[in-house]
């Protein structure tokens, strides 16, 4: 049959396993491999000329999609659309923030197909949510061909390179918490800022996106006792936390330096606003 | 676990059962237009941007350009072509072949002017109004931000939507 419309996909073999275990399995079986959630970012890929052998469907793989939350915390699994987490009742009465901050991100065609799994693992640091997970102190549990293991978010330059199938990300629920999301667009940068109560202590992490290749992360200094002592020494504090940011690339629109005096900026803006 | 590279993918569209085999390649725009002669439905972009594609599956508005035909299997699909007979019988209409009121409130508002945008924009209006039957304002602008249109601006589509959420709560109140 002739397809009039457009540019076709190179033709591939369809995979569509129905467990987790299955999909890790077929992708560590073969090279040009390449799951397909919502496909918001595979299938232009792919349409540009991009190279997948085998194609691994998970839309059939069980459970990928729940989305579960209470009072101890949140659990998406990485086959959920935005639009499914964005529609749960419990995760928007016990997650707030993180849900009005998820809302922002893309559009509905978008969030109606694109999965939370699928998002991570495109490593794309322009993406909002691997800052804002970071910044949420979230826990991400990848599924190999050996098991379920679970995946550290280290610190500094994050790098994602997850060899298996990401199934499950976790956000814990601590006491007090506040997650900022800021995006500036001349020039482009993002800054989520996330700050937390833990064992009397005032914890914190910021991290940065669209600045570098990858997502930066920094944790906040220890001494604030409050967030109102944290408000109040806003300038001070945000120059501690970018003091190992690297200076991004000069581009078109601005210089590294003043990019980075702009994620400072941002920074203390939101140390001051957490404080208000 | 055995691999394809053709698929039978069997959904509702437009209210109908079908069946169709096709490369597993195939993009859902594809076999919408050539094999069912859906073609009010307009690539646009042909990168699930502009929404001109937009069509409804299970209820989301969806980038037909960019959805692979099998992901609709067990799916219900519906195409610009098939909403006046859904909105007619919704609408509580006795004339199955009415417009749907998303469809007469774009004509009474000149919420277009090319037209190639307004299939898409309808169906994201009507996925919309089918989900918050009364949105403010902002949440129009914000849902139909998704959609791009070229020629109107985009006043006379948010009044067009206004518009229609006005008529369907009177049908149905």
């Amino acid at each position: 049959m002739y397809f009039a419309s457009h540019s076709a996909i190179a033709p591939f073999s369809l995979h569509e396993p129905k467990t987790a275990q299955e999909a890790a399995t077929l992708i560590g079986a073969h090279p040009d491999a390449a799951f397909l959630a919502g496909g918001v970012d595979l299938v232009p890929q792919m349409r540009a000329g991009a190279t997948v052998s085998d194609l691994v469907a998970l839309q059939g793989v069980d459970g990928l999609n729940v989305v579960a939350a209470d009072a101890s915390g949140l659990t998406m699994g990485g086959g959920a659309t935005f639009d499914q987490l964005l529609s749960d009742p419990a995760a928007a009465a016990h997650f707030p923030e993180f849900m009005q901050r998820v809302a922002d991100i893309g559009n509905i065609r978008v969030r109606c197909a694109a999965t939370v799994g699928g998002n991570l693992a495109t490593r794309n640091a322009g993406y909002d949510l691997l800052p804002l997970l970071l910044a949420a102190d979230a826990s991400v549990r990848v599924v190999t061909p050996g098991g379920e293991t679970p995946w550290p978010m280290p610190q500094g330059f994050v790098d994602w390179a997850p060899d298996g199938l990401i199934d499950r990300i976790s956000i814990p629920a601590p006491d007090r918490a506040v997650l900022l999301l800021e995006r500036r667009f001349k020039p482009v940068a993002s800054v989520a800022m996330g700050l937390w109560h833990q064992a009397g202590r005032l914890m914190g992490r910021m991290a940065v996106g669209c600045a570098f290749d990858r997502i930066w992360t920094a944790d906040l200094p220890e001494g604030a006792a409050s967030l109102n002592d944290l408000a109040q020494d806003a300038a001070d504090v945000a120059a501690r936390m970018i003091v190992d940011l690297p200076t991004p690339a000069d581009d078109p629109i601005a210089s590294g330096s003043y990019r980075k005096r702009l994620i400072e900026t941002v920074v203390r803006r939101q140390l001051e606003s957490a404080g208000a | 676990m055995s691999a394809h590279r053709t698929r039978t993918t069997a959904f509702t569209l437009n209210g109908v059962e079908v069946s169709e085999t096709a490369p597993a390649n195939a993009m859902a725009a594809d076999i919408l237009r050539d094999r069912h002669a859906l073609t009010g439905l307009k690539i646009g972009c042909d990168q699930a941007v502009c929404g001109a594609c937009t069509i409804l599956v299970d209820g989301a508005p969806a980038a037909s350009c960019a959805t692979l035909a099998f992901t609709l299997d067990g799916k219900d699909v519906r195409t610009i072509e098939g909403l006046a007979a859904v909105g007619g019988k919704s609408a509580g209409l006795a004339d199955g072949d009415a417009l749907h009121p998303v469809q007469q409130a774009f004509k009474n508002n000149s919420a277009f002017q090319c037209g190639y945008c307004t299939p898409g924009m309808i169906l994201l209006a009507v996925a919309l109004l089918e989900r918050n039957a009364d949105p403010s304002r902002a949440e129009i602008t914000e849902w139909m931000s998704a959609n791009v249109c070229r020629c109107t601006g985009y006043q006379m589509i948010v009044e067009a939507v206004e518009a229609a959420a006005s008529a369907m709560a009177e049908a149905a109140a």
